[in-house]
């Protein structure tokens, strides 16, 4: 471990992998969550969503066990809040449960007690929370879990058809860049198979498989997945980055473009172009108000991707 | 159809977590370190903590006058839970040392740690032998047997042990005992405004706010001003002025009076006067808050008379005394046409609550399932906990109101331009 990890925390903003995994669940339409840990835990986790996704409270719970339930377990306060879900009327397309950091050590036995409830919806149970890293951790284990509960055969890829791995809502601006993504792709003529963790119902994920090729975006959440994809159902992938600016846009898109050909790039090719002499002509202006549009100094902060695409952008646009 | 909060509210115990509380113990003691020996998430709490109080005193138009104390983290991992996390504590001591030449490290351990079973405390005492600097650990781990207050008194409690002495007292000045938002925030303004028109001088804010290497100097004030707080907060306040009362003869109010809304502030400004000698200098400050208050009520009743308005409460009796904004909204003159009861209250809690609302009002008293038609006709709801129906306009009913008259002016004058807007969207507001 280097010596500058041990330094002031605070200048490091990264929340826990059980905010990561409810994240990641919260991405799927009708999936609801249920945080086994402390209310303070929960709480964390459901203020950190909740800047995404204002009510997502509707949708995320928390058990609150108190202190007794680490000697004598969870099963109690887990089942209340269960039974108190489907008695207020929820109906989920999907329950995943997760422990915190510290339930996790006291060895209850999430799926047993779930199966014993005989729950009237599916479910995914895992355990988290600090010890397993941040967010992106507690996003990965949370789509890893999924995909092993799903028990998905292999099966015949679509042609043009791709996933798209690693994006999240819950990043900032990150529903907007979603819906951009698809839209350019679309244009370009790809069809878009599933994002998963941003949208792609349970029904959708269970046809990951069709895809030929799976698009990384943030490589902190989504290129262990394409990994583990191209190993079990031998997807290939590709780590294009972020499409950020116009030039990095068509960068990313040619990218992809080699590896699989769009049949309608001249569309997008297109829009970038007239939209870069729009951009150029209001530039102009604010240049001849302003002044040169220089920064000598540019600070990024955040995650890994986001930030690398950001600055390249910033440095050549 | 039952009123529903936004977020749902639960009644356990373990509400908390002691390591915040422990960190904020020390949270502007310059010369002080707090490391966490937890996964590193938890250290983000305390950094939205800190951010949060940041911008809540941006936005009273104050300075943060001292930088928050360096926050380090063990960073407990997976393996960790097997072998323990002893041996990487001392290497984040060690670093901490080396980078940051603390005059005090403070050790706040997580409930991780404390399932894993890691000795904290012989940590502490071997890093404090390794490195001849004061080195203190919380014995709470995380929320497994303590909260925040837990963290937070333990620490204050061990500084008190170790730092302070007996000494003579300057005359005419006081300590502030608590947190309340900290020295910039405008409960302590409000509250230092009011000591010096009495002429007494305050000297500083302990615990949080006070430099490692002038610890000794907290008692050489003649009296102490407790800030004030609900439940543990409040317990554990007394206590130490008890504490500091006895061990180092400081002078305090001792009745559980603090200055939050208008009668328990002109309570506490005769209360002050009596036992710093200041009676006659209390009574001028009384009358002249008073007067103002008449004159800025005098303005705000042309909005507020009559208008129909809803009380919704879901916060414990302990956390939370209704007694202070009955008494504005008496004051506001307005109608209160009922007071909602959410459903966050246990049999006993309902009926220590009802016991109470009885001593300052015979407002009629709803459930949250009978309550829905009072709310859509109310012309504002003031509320505990934000209602998940974003039509209605709401105030929001924090735990401890802002200190003295400023606080009450503050908070009718937020009532008053509710009222007064013509803009008659719902949404949630905040003092």
């Amino acid at each position: 471990m280097s010596e500058k990890q041990w330094g002031l925390v605070c200048n490091r903003v990264d929340s826990c992998a059980l905010s990561g995994a409810a994240a990641f669940f919260a991405g799927i339409p009708g999936a609801e969550i249920l945080a086994n840990g402390p209310l303070w835990c929960y709480y964390y986790a459901l203020r950190s969503l909740e800047y995404a996704q204002i009510d997502i409270a509707d949708r995320f719970h928390g058990s609150q066990p108190d202190n007794h339930a680490v000697v004598y377990g969870t099963e109690d306060c887990l089942t209340e809040a269960i039974r108190r879900l489907i008695n207020s009327g929820h109906n989920p397309s999907l329950l995943f449960v997760e422990n915190s950091c510290s339930i996790s050590l006291i060895g209850d036995d999430l799926n047993g007690i779930l199966s014993r409830m005989d729950l009237p919806f599916p479910y995914v149970a895992m355990d988290c929370g600090g010890l397993m890293g941040g967010f992106a951790e507690g996003w990965q284990k949370a789509f890893m879990t999924l995909l092993q509960n799903l028990k998905i055969g292999k099966m015949e890829p679509a042609p043009l058809t791709v996933n798209l791995l690693g994006l999240t809502d819950f990043y900032y601006n990150g529903e907007a860049d979603r819906i951009e993504i698809v839209r350019i792709l679309k244009n370009a003529g790809y069809t878009v198979n599933t994002v998963p963790g941003a949208g792609s119902s349970v029904d959708q994920l269970q046809q990951i498989g069709k895809a030929c090729l799976n698009i990384v975006f943030h490589e902190e959440l989504g290129l262990k997945m394409a990994e583990y994809l191209q190993e079990v159902f031998g997807i290939p992938f590709i780590a294009a980055g972020i499409p950020y600016g116009m030039d990095g846009t068509l960068k990313w898109l040619k990218t992809i473009h080699q590896v699989l050909p769009a049949p309608s790039l001249d569309v997008v090719v297109k829009e970038i172009s007239d939209r870069q002499l729009y951009l150029t002509a209001r530039c102009n202006d604010v240049r001849a108000l302003w002044g040169a549009l220089k920064f000598p100094q540019i600070l990024v902060a955040a995650p890994g991707t986001q930030a690398l695409c950001l600055a390249e952008t910033l440095r050549r646009e | 159809m039952a009123i529903k909060t936004r977020r749902f509210i639960a009644n356990r115990k373990s509400c908390s977590c002691s390591m915040p509380g422990v960190w904020r113990a020390v949270s502007y003691c310059k010369g002080s370190i707090v490391i966490f020996h937890s996964p590193r998430a938890c250290s983000h709490i305390a950094r939205g903590m800190d951010i949060n109080m940041h911008y809540r005193v941006m936005a009273d138009e104050s300075v943060e006058e001292w930088e928050p104390a360096p926050l380090l983290s063990s960073q407990l991992e997976e393996e960790h839970s097997i072998f323990g996390g002893g041996e990487r504590l001392m290497q984040c001591i060690a670093y901490s040392v080396r980078e940051y030449r603390p005059k005090l490290i403070v050790i706040a351990s997580s409930c991780v740690a404390g399932v894993i079973g890691d000795d904290v405390v012989a940590a502490a005492e071997e890093a404090e032998q390794l490195y001849h600097i004061p080195v203190i650990a919380s014995e709470s781990c995380g929320f497994l047997d303590g909260e925040y207050y837990q963290g937070y008194f333990e620490i204050a409690g061990k500084i008190i042990d170790r730092f302070f002495k007996r000494q003579p007292h300057e005359s005419g000045t006081v300590v502030l005992l608590g947190e309340s938002g900290g020295p910039w925030g405008s409960y302590a303004k409000e509250v230092t405004r009011l000591l010096r028109a009495m002429n007494l001088k305050v000297l500083g804010q302990f615990p949080g706010y006070w430099p490692v290497e002038r610890f000794a100097d907290v008692t050489r004030a003649e009296g102490m001003v407790i800030l004030g707080g609900r439940g543990l907060m409040q317990t554990g306040l007394t206590r130490m002025a008890q504490r500091l009362s006895k061990s180092f003869d400081m002078k305090y109010l001792p009745a559980d009076i603090y200055p939050v809304g208008l009668s328990n502030t002109m309570a506490w400004l005769q209360g002050i006067g009596k036992i710093m000698n200041r009676e006659k200098e209390a009574a001028t400050v009384i009358e002249r808050e008073m007067l103002f208050l008449e004159k800025k009520l005098e303005t705000f009743r042309m909005v507020t008379r009559g208008r129909k308005i809803v009380l919704c409460l879901g916060r414990q009796l302990q956390y939370f005394n209704p007694a202070a904004v009955l008494e504005m909204i008496h004051n506001l003159q307005v109608d209160l046409t009922g007071i909602i009861l959410l459903d966050a209250y246990s049999g006993t809690e309902k009926e220590n609550m009802l016991k109470t609302l009885a001593q300052y009002t015979d407002t009629a008293i709803f459930s949250a399932a009978e309550g829905e038609m009072l709310l859509q006709q109310a012309e504002l709801i003031l509320t505990t906990h934000e209602l998940k129906d974003r039509n209605l306009r709401q105030l929001f009913v924090p735990a401890l109101l802002h200190a003295g008259i400023a606080g009450e002016i503050e908070f009718m004058e937020a009532v008053y331009r509710l009222l007064k807007s013509k803009i008659r969207k719902g949404g949630i507001s905040y003092v």
